[in-house]
């Protein structure tokens, strides 16, 4: 029995590989995001370890609460409890550490950096008993006037030793000379970010605040353990700080980079499930397709008397070694992903530390588990039905009745119900429920559209029915309902998700440029075009004393925690609502001042706030304040969920500004106010200026980028759906080769012949692409309304998108069709005719 | 119909048909000239192996030749590639083949207009009409082929390879796969296609009552024409079988 299921195998071997190609892209998706991973994980672990090797202990301030995301907002140190610390039995050397922004241009005036990495300014650690850095050339900065950057940072800039370097601070530009160059042991900088290193005295100054550090570290004595060290620490520190073992802070540090990674791991590990579910499908088809051919050997091997599980096992079998072999050239093919991935984070996100490749034991078992499951699982019914196959088969003609779709219906119905449910479950707040119940519906309109994939084909094949080749083409597709369903329904799970994500966006885009649309009253809007932080209030002031500028309103942003939420905080000039912050008031007054709160209307609702209660904040430095609730305002994108007056923002952590408003002078046009604050802001090339129109095309155009790259990797169920379709052609045409011999002995010519085929292709791959549509709208409308709590208040249908989609699945129709027309077209008429 | 001197709707010159090479060749058709004349209904008969099929496939142009050459009316097959050919097929040629003659997608009207349709051209109404009346399905245009019994289908297949007026309709063992009863009324189809209609019709068979059907029936052993018989009965067909010292058994396999 198994030496027959192992013929049947090599007998088939192109039908096979086409369908473990899917399991195979869908394999090395996971492998690839694996071993991204583990490989990333375990550089930073290796990074963070050896920067942190000499620090003993780690004094740091406490948290005032756990920001979002893994960002730690943590209360100074005060320079004061340094002299303590030198005093603690054991400790041998102390060093207080600052860091800050610090923006290195390059030499025709722009920041250096890919912008989405840090761009930070440090303390020169020059003691080598704590230091973490390595002098590759020079000295250290000694002098207020020197800098010492990252070896990444001076290759990348072309800044070299003696060098003059324009540095963008907190409090302005200053002009430093290349004292030194340095690396973290053999790395060249600290994940990527841009390091300026300043004298101890500077670098406070600069960067930091006057009194007050970031961190202190602490080298131990010989023969003085890191916890030993650490407890006797503890006993001398003040409220508000706690010491960490270093070993403690680096796994720490290498944890918030492995937590960030792990969200694009899992962002990886979605698309990879999504392609191995197309995957499933095709294998699904496949399977079922070989079973029907195999029909007549099947009830031979019955009729000589193989059982019903001989004859499922040699099926699974059959299922299991494509299932093997595809995981394996999957994993092999992820390796490569991992390090195209890598490629492609680097480009993005700046230096990323090398290190080998790390393929773990787990990563291997995954992988295995993942491919063979998934082919397994697929093949089940397929098997079951070939086990089904009557001894008395191998006597009659062939003939594949096709049963009633009744069951098939009624487990549609079944599943579309369970599906809804799993959904509206899913939509309270589980992603993992509601992508259970999308899967779900996606097997109910698989199971359902047999009943469709008939008229369908009937409706959509009218068009190309012109001529005997459409309308062969077009009965081809009709004259196996669950053959054309299942293939487009491949199809339409890529479909429908990017047509979801594209509602979704469009909706978003919508809703924001309503909400922004109102927003800003000001006539030029100044933010930041790279980097997080904010800039220097000097910008502000800048423009301020402009004679083209009548006023400017500052808007500074920061996380704090509000009951038990951890939120945003935005602080204006009360004298900016209502003038350049246009809010709708809804509730109480818009007034702002000491002790003041205003909310949006939709927090508002969500946290039951009433005007005129107290609402306690806690700020990222530590401070709790309480505030009157004065009212309520229609929500607004550029303020956020929470209005504070500008007095509050000397509780934030940074004293940059985020956003500056700009309003003209009575008298000045547009053009001469926007030429003004574009020359005043020439100093600082991380700011930009924007009109409030530009500012809200800006905010969409991100959903845009947002939307394109979801849908570029959703693209990779597409074309395993694409695969398919050749899969289920190349054997349609096997199937029909006595039909394609009659055919073309009575005239049909190549050409013909091709376009016969290739109308079948469109016919299912237009009909896959309109089930996704449809499928993707009700997942769209449906998210839409779940989220019109959440700012998406607005239901577009980018249309003309959805059509080019339709479009494209129709050429990709004709190019599924390419090989099994050219192949029907080539058949050997002769022999096709004498087949039996 | 038949006129004085009959221009043969096609014939073959010295055919020659080698399988294989060397050791292994087989010789099909070892010099085959033979004409069928327009008009007239004539049967191939020979046992299995002796090149009746390979003759036939050879001279519709679904097999080319090793040497040798054949014309359908006056075309030379040799010259045509495939388009050619495939032109040829739709327009010239009919075909009956043992089984599998239609498409099961389409209904039997579909399938007798099928090379018109294919070629794009509008059928001659009246000459359809009396195709479909002599084959007798009028009522059954709208059946597809898994609705009719296999003698049905053999007929359905018959008007389609006249549907065209072709120049010559080639039929292998049409009644191979049918009842007696059945077989019957495909040969008294195509015995009138020929007698009334004006069809010319060449059909390998290996049944002597079939071939009794035919004007003329022509002998083939081993790849070589052995003879031929000129209105023929059941027992001259037998009778010159026995004379040629066909096996019979052979010829029954």
């Amino acid at each position: 029995m198994l030496r027959a299921t192992f013929r049947s195998l090599l007998a088939r071997k192109l039908r096979l590989l086409l369908s473990a190609t899917a399991v195979v892209l869908g394999v090395s998706f996971v492998s690839g995001a694996l071993v991204l991973t583990d490989t990333l994980g375990a550089v930073f672990d290796d990074l963070f370890a050896s920067v942190n090797s000499k620090t003993a202990v780690e004094v740091r301030g406490a948290q005032p609460f756990a920001a979002a995301q893994g960002e730690t907002s943590r209360l100074p140190v005060p320079t004061s409890l340094l002299p303590v610390l030198e005093q603690v039995d054991g400790v041998a050397a102390v060093v207080g550490d600052v860091s800050g922004y610090a923006q290195v241009l390059t030499k025709d005036g722009k920041p250096y950096g890919s912008g989405q990495a840090p761009a930070l300014g440090v303390n020169y650690d020059a003691n080598p008993r704590t230091s973490a850095f390595t002098l590759r050339s020079g000295r250290a900065p000694a002098a207020p006037t020197d800098i010492a950057l990252d070896a990444s940072t001076s290759k990348g800039s072309g800044f070299g030793l003696g060098d003059q370097v324009t540095v963008l601070l907190r409090d302005g530009r200053s002009t430093y000379t290349v004292s030194g160059i340095f690396g973290f042991g053999e790395n060249d900088n600290l994940a990527g970010a841009t390091l300026v290193a300043f004298e101890q005295r500077t670098a406070e100054k600069v960067v930091g605040s006057p009194g007050e550090l970031e961190v202190v570290r602490l080298a131990a004595d010989e023969g003085v353990s890191q916890a030993e060290l650490r407890d006797r620490v503890r006993e001398v520190l003040p409220k508000g700080a706690e010491a960490v073992t270093g070993e403690q802070s680096a796994d720490e540090a290498a944890g918030q980079i492995k937590d960030a990674l792990g969200f694009f791991n899992t962002f990886l590990l979605v698309f990879a499930g999504v392609a191995l579910f197309v995957g499933g499908f095709l294998i699904f088809n496949t399977f079922t397709m070989l079973v029907a051919q195999r029909q007549r050997e099947l009830a031979l091997l019955r009729a000589l008397g193989a059982s019903r599980g001989q004859v499922v096992r040699s099926v699974l079998v059959e299922a299991l070694v494509v299932g093997v072999i595809a995981s394996v050239v999957g994993l092999g093919l992820g390796v490569g992903v991992a390090v195209g991935l890598q490629a492609l984070l680097r480009a993005f996100g700046g230096d990323l530390p090398r290190g080998p490749l790390v393929v773990t034991t787990g990563t291997v078992v995954t992988c295995f588990v993942v491919g063979v499951l998934v082919t397994a699982l697929a093949a089940l019914l397929p098997a079951r039905k070939a086990s089904s196959v009557p001894p008395v088969a191998a006597m009659r003609d062939a003939v594949t009745s096709e049963p009633s779709l009744r069951r098939g219906t009624i487990v549609g119905l079944v599943l579309l119900t369970l599906g809804v449910a799993a959904i509206a479950k899913g939509l309270q707040g589980s992603i993992g429920v509601l992508g259970l119940g999308a899967l779900v519906c996606f097997l109910a309109v698989a199971a359902l559209s047999p009943l469709l994939s008939r008229p369908a084909a009937r409706l959509l094949g009218a068009p190309l029915a012109r001529g005997v080749p459409g309308r062969l083409g077009r009965l081809n597709a009709m004259r196996n309902p669950r053959r054309t369903a299942s293939t487009a329904a491949a199809l339409m799970i890529g479909l429908a998700l990017v047509s979801t994500v594209s509602i979704l966006g469009a909706s978003a885009k919508a809703s924001i440029d309503k909400i922004i649309a109102g927003a800003v009253g000001a006539d030029l809007v100044v933010q930041q075009s790279q980097g997080f932080d904010g800039f220097p209030p000097a910008v502000a002031k800048t423009i301020g004393a402009l004679p083209e500028v009548a006023d400017v309103d500052v808007l500074r942003f920061d996380a704090a925690k509000i009951g038990d939420k951890v939120t945003f905080v935005t602080a204006v000039p009360a004298k900016a609502v209502g003038s350049t912050v246009s809010l709708t008031e809804k509730a109480g007054s818009l007034r702002l001042g000491q002790g003041v709160l205003l909310a949006g209307e939709g927090e508002a609702k969500a946290r039951k706030l009433e005007v005129g209660q107290q609402v306690a904040v806690t700020f990222a430095k530590g401070a709790v304040r309480s505030y009157r609730l004065g009212g309520i305002y229609a929500d607004n994108q550029l303020i956020g969920p929470y209005l504070l007056d500008q007095s509050a923002s000397s509780d934030f952590r940074t004293q940059l500004d985020g956003v500056v408003l700009v309003s003209k002078a009575d008298g000045t046009s547009d053009a001469a106010v926007r030429t003004a604050v574009e020359a005043a802001i020439t100093p600082y090339p991380t700011v930009e200026v924007q009109t409030s129109d530009e500012f809200a095309a800006q905010a969409s155009g991100q959903i845009d980028v947002v939307i394109s790259i979801i849908s570029v990797l959703l693209l990779l169920s597409v074309l395993i759906a694409v695969l398919g379709i050749v899969n289920t052609l190349a054997l349609a045409v096997i199937e029909r080769t006595r039909e394609l011999g009659l055919l073309r002995a009575v005239g049909l010519g190549r050409r013909q012949t091709r376009r016969m085929v290739t109308v079948e292709a469109v016919i299912v791959s237009v009909f896959g692409a309109l089930l996704g549509i449809a499928v993707g709208s009700a997942f769209g409308i449906t998210l839409q309304r779940a989220l019109a709590d959440e700012g998406i208040t607005e239901l577009r249908f980018p249309v003309g998108r959805l059509i080019a989609f339709v479009l494209v699945a129709a050429i990709a129709g004709v190019v599924a069709a390419l090989l099994p027309a050219r192949r029907a077209a080539r058949l050997d008429v002769l022999a096709a005719v004498a087949s039996t | 119909m038949t006129t004085t001197a009959p221009a043969p709707a096609a014939r073959a010159e010295g055919l020659t048909k080698t399988y294989g090479s060397g050791d292994a060749a087989v010789t099909a058709l070892d010099g085959v000239t033979v004409s069928f004349a327009a008009g007239e209904f004539t049967a191939i008969m020979g046992p299995s192996g002796s090149g009746k099929s390979t003759l036939m496939h050879v001279m519709a142009g679904l097999d080319s030749p090793t040497s040798g050459e054949s014309w359908v009316g006056e075309t030379a097959l040799s010259g045509l590639k495939d388009k050619g050919l495939t032109a040829l097929r739709r327009d010239a040629i009919g075909f009956v083949f043992q089984q599998f003659n239609l498409l099961p997608t389409l209904t039997a009207g579909e399938n007798i207009t099928l090379p018109l349709d294919i070629a794009g051209r509008k059928a001659d109404p009246a000459w359809l009409d009396e195709v479909i009346a002599a084959v007798g399905l009028a009522d059954r245009l709208g059946h597809r082929p898994a609705e009719m019994s296999g003698g049905q289908q053999q007929r359905v297949a018959c008007a389609r390879a006249l549907v065209t007026r072709p120049s010559v309709v080639f039929a292998d063992e049409p009644t191979g796969n049918l009842d007696s009863r059945a077989g019957a009324e495909v040969l008294g189809f195509l015995r009138r296609s020929v007698k009334d209609l004006g069809q010319t019709v060449v059909m390998v068979t290996h049944d002597p009552v079939a071939a009794s059907y035919a004007d003329r029936v022509v002998f083939l052993a081993d790849g070589r024409l052995v003879g031929e018989l000129r209105d023929p009965t059941a027992e001259s067909v037998l009778d010159r079988i026995k004379a040629l010292e066909l096996p019979r058994a052979a010829l029954e396999a």
